[in-house]
């Protein structure tokens, strides 16, 4: 039961580092590793929400496959412009189904921060997740540079690092070297885990 | 002879206004120069151009991210005080710092 918390928690996500899009824009992004694999869709009726649906599959411990369904809601706390960056403050709260638990509902809450230049990019994210039998807290960080500085509309290429750390698991903390490349509406990240796994994760933006 | 002068007056004053007309165009455009903060990626200017994008006024913009500028290029006798173009800007995340303007 532990451990199913963890890896719902655990892709969400430092991928979508601006989970709410511009003004009614919809976006729809994927996350995968080599044992999960987390839809998300949402809508963003404004600059300061966003709303939508998760479907999460995952195989806790090469066993059979799990999913959860959950709604989840994003809220800017706080962001600061500058004419060269960008701070935010988000809130994530989500709800959800899975069967393995034993009145199947289960809730997490995200805080996550981020500051951001053309050339470097900070995330932090902290996230815990309760379900009828257990807690669980999980925290990560990414730090990214831009090899080169791209105009709009030109493809962005950044290098990242990312970092999870989750107290209960096995593995306490995971580092993730990963490449993220975007263009117009579409991104896209590839890298791989100390532990050999793949991370393939997906964003596109309407 | 002073019938002749007063009447190459009044000749002289109809065709300057029928030039004047001819010369002086009858639709004028402008575009309007907006320096931003918090522009620091394409995502942050895509929304921007949909939103700009969506309003009559507006021919089409012009995103600078490296001098932080968008250049709103307006249609035809059309205008865009700078109220809206500063809600525009805001409800999208970003933050105006000065607007200009240009015929």
């Amino acid at each position: 039961m532990r451990y199913i918390g963890l890896l719902i928690l655990c892709l969400s996500s430092l991928a979508d580092a601006r989970p709410i899009s511009y003004p009614q824009g919809w976006t729809a992004m994927q996350q995968n590793n080599p044992n999960e694999n987390r839809l998300h869709v949402h809508y963003s009726p404004n600059a300061f929400h966003s709303i939508g649906a998760v479907i999460h599959r995952f195989t806790p411990q090469k066993q059979s496959n799990v999913y959860a369904a959950s709604a989840q809601w994003n809220y800017l706390v706080f962001r600061r412009n500058t004419r060269h960056s960008q701070a935010n403050m988000y809130s994530k709260f989500g709800i959800g189904l899975a069967d393995e638990f034993t009145n199947h509902v289960f809730s997490t809450l995200s805080v996550a921060a981020d500051w951001e230049t053309r050339r470097w990019f900070t995330a932090y994210e902290a996230n815990a997740f309760w379900s009828d039998s257990s807690t669980e807290f999980s925290q990560s960080a990414r730090l990214g540079v831009a090899p080169y500085v791209a105009e709009y509309g030109a493809l962005h290429t950044w290098l990242m690092l990312q970092v999870n750390h989750q107290p209960e698991a096995e593995d306490t903390v995971i580092f993730t070297p990963l490449v993220r490349l975007f263009k117009g509406s579409v991104l896209t990240e590839l890298g791989i885990d100390d532990n050999g796994g793949i991370l393939f994760n997906w964003i596109i933006r309407f | 002879m002073k019938h002749f002068k007063l009447l190459f007056i009044i000749f002289a004053i109809i065709s300057s206004i029928g030039l004047a007309q001819e010369i002086t165009p009858t639709s004028s455009t402008s575009s309007i120069f907006v320096n931003v903060k918090g522009m620091v990626c394409d995502f942050c200017a895509r929304g921007l151009e949909k939103g700009f994008g969506k309003r009559n006024e507006v021919e089409n913009i012009n995103i600078d991210m490296s001098n932080n500028l968008i250049t709103i290029n307006l249609k035809a006798d059309a205008t865009l005080d700078d109220e809206t173009i500063t809600e525009l800007v805001k409800s999208n995340g970003i933050s105006v710092e000065h607007i200009n303007r240009q015929l």
